[in-house]
């Protein structure tokens, strides 16, 4: 049986098509392609690449580390205001990231609330340092590992942690052996999504960390200066990025390609 | 020694109000419709949900005040709740773990216990390639793991083909007799109750409406609530099939024509029940298509003056539900002699090792 569909649905959705893959192809076409060699080491995309990879993969570990917690006090505990407290906790979802920046800046900032202190009694400085940019990284990405790993928890019987405990595991014992791998398939969700925002993240970083090559300019930020001086160089960091997401979208592909 | 629980228990608005005293080796079922409090119960009894007030005591020590996981108590739950990202192995072994036994010798005795109560079992399969029988074998296992002084066993059947049903209660029968401590067999259908535990409670809204063995259950019902859930006639015996489908139960008082609905094989072991409101009393010889005709002495008519349950001397044994009514119209009294008849196909049947049996064998009662 086929259904049939009316003709302007189609002619829509191929020009959605159109549009959404346009501009990936033209980054193709656009390439100077001659030249890749030259250009790729103009844009220092090798040392942009790898930092990128530090600071995302760094940013995603520890929004597993300090969101799964978080996840587990709002889905498990009967704390009063949860509610409120999931929204400060998702806000840097809606939030523009350029405002978490200056949030940052504020707060952890060698003059911030925090960073002051930082400054003054350890020396620590985390404005335009790598960490810094992992910072502002993990602040935009942890909310997707708390929201995913959440609504996992949510999804799991509760019974299976009540017969745990009545056949003898301690509260950690339960997790451990219990819950975490029952919760496998949504925190792999979870730490994919918080990957690929760290990915693309730009406006956070580039206003709490600064754009310095080799130690906070990630991929984004290195595309963005170079694409006056260099346009072909940014073409290709741009390609890089490209391909990253499409890694993504594959690792991710049960859940966002194939809905069901 | 055994398990002392008397306790009181809340669960939103609705309570339970229940002591249960259940010596070492004995096996007390607890049995009521569902609503009728039984996993609350199960919830105060392994420490899941705490004691409005009261005692629970295994063995002489007082356990209510402690968490789940340090009781004493291996529990087989409904649903079998097998964890599903453990293997069986892991399963059977993880109540040994939990308690810190060395991961070589917790997998040793979950080898030994799988290969006791669930040989057919890869321990390496994941509880989603097993059948429901297969599972709750499986957790029947996890639940003897750590050696409990007391054993809850929530419904175990119920996620239970019907066609294996008659093996899996062989097994909870054969655990519990070689189990030393106190079990606790929670059920809803009155036949596992009846034919599995030492002595019945009945729960109804909460509260335990009547104790006593099977048969002081079975032949004085305190209720009509009781009458209804447990007062059926039962049947254990032999079955030898006539030629036309159906077959004869022989017991050792008197025999029976039932319907299996399957080819059976001459010496099958067989239990059946028949609900009182089936078997119909006549004054004279009745003639009509019912098979089984008995003719015999009243023994007792209790009757409280809208039904009432007549108890037969014929052979078996059986008894009759009818109206006050009847009662006066048909002049029925102790001591007189009636007669008394059913049609093979109202007698419900459970049989041992066969591959499937009468859809309405699996739940009995009201």
């Amino acid at each position: 049986m086929r259904s049939r569909t009316p003709l302007p649905l189609w002619i829509l959705a191929g020009a959605g098509v159109v549009f959404v893959s346009l501009p990936v192809v033209a980054l193709v076409l656009r390439a100077p392609w001659d030249d890749i060699a030259s250009s790729l080491r103009g844009a220092g995309a090798s040392e942009a690449l790898r930092l990128s990879l530090v600071v995302s993969l760094t940013a995603t570990a520890l929004s597993l580390l300090l969101g799964v917690p978080l996840a587990w006090i709002l889905a498990r505990s009967r704390i009063p205001g949860r509610s409120v407290l999931r929204a400060i906790v998702v806000l840097p979802i809606v939030l523009p990231p350029v405002v978490g920046g200056i949030g940052l800046l504020a707060a952890l900032g060698r003059g911030g609330v925090v960073g002051q202190w930082l400054y003054s009694t350890f020396g620590l400085q985390l404005t335009f340092t790598t960490w810094g940019a992992i910072l502002a990284t993990t602040f935009v990405s942890m909310p997707l590992v708390v929201l995913a790993t959440e609504a996992g928890l949510r999804s799991i019987d509760r019974r299976y942690e009540q017969a745990a405990s009545a056949l003898g595991a301690s509260p950690r014992y339960s997790i451990r052996r219990v819950v975490l791998p029952m919760l496998g398939p949504q925190l792999a969700a979870g730490a994919v999504l918080a990957w690929a925002r760290a990915l693309s993240e730009f406006g956070a970083t580039i206003t709490f960390a600064g754009n310095l090559a080799g130690s906070t300019q990630t991929l984004p930020l290195a595309v963005y200066e170079t694409r006056l001086s260099d346009p072909g160089g940014a073409i290709f960091l741009s390609l890089i990025l490209v391909v990253l997401s499409v890694a993504v979208l594959v690792a991710m592909r049960d859940r966002i390609t194939q809905a069901r | 020694m055994g398990l002392h629980a008397d306790l009181v228990a809340r669960r939103g608005s609705f309570q339970v109000d229940v002591a249960l005293d259940v010596d070492g080796g004995e096996t007390l079922a607890l049995l009521g419709p569902n609503g009728a409090g039984k996993s609350t119960v199960v919830d105060a009894l392994i420490g899941t949900l705490e004691l409005t007030q009261g005692v629970i005591a295994i063995d002489g020590e007082r356990v209510d005040a402690l968490p789940p996981e340090q009781r004493p108590i291996g529990v087989c739950f409904q649903d079998d709740l097998l964890f599903p990202r453990l293997s069986a192995l892991e399963n059977v072994a993880f109540p040994l773990r939990a308690r810190k036994v060395p991961k070589a010798e917790a997998r040793r005795r979950a080898r030994a216990l799988l290969q006791r109560l669930a040989s057919a079992v890869d321990p390496s399969a994941r509880p989603s390639s097993m059948s429901g029988g297969e599972r709750q074998r499986v957790a029947l296992a996890r639940a003897l793991a750590p050696d409990p002084r007391l054993l809850v066993l929530d419904e175990p059947f119920s996620n239970v083909d019907v066609s294996a049903r008659p093996g899996m209660r062989t097994l909870v029968r054969e655990v519990t007799r070689t189990f030393g401590g106190a079990t606790v067999l929670i059920a809803h259908d009155p036949l596992d109750a009846l034919t599995l535990a030492d002595r019945v409670a009945l729960l109804d809204a909460g509260r335990i409406t009547q104790t006593g063995t099977p048969d002081e259950i079975r032949a004085a019902p305190a209720s009509h609530y009781a009458a209804d859930l447990v007062g059926v006639n039962l049947f254990v015996g032999e079955l030898r099939p006539l030629g036309d489908g159906a077959a004869t139960l022989r017991t050792t008082d008197g025999a029976i024509t039932v319907s299996p609905g399957v080819a059976v094989v001459s010496g099958t072991r067989s239990i059946a029940s028949l609900k009182p409101i089936d078997v119909s009393l006549h004054a004279r010889e009745p003639e009509g298509s019912a098979r089984n005709v008995f003719r015999g002495q009243i023994v007792e008519i209790a009757d409280d003056g809208d039904r009432a349950r007549v108890r037969l001397a014929t052979r078996p044994p059986l008894t009759a539900e009818v109206t006050s009514g009847s009662v006066a119209r048909m002049g029925l009294r102790t001591g007189g002699e009636v007669w008394a008849s059913f049609k093979a196909v109202e007698v419900s049947l459970q049989i041992e090792g066969a591959d499937s049996a009468q859809p309405q064998a699996g739940t009995l009662g009201r």
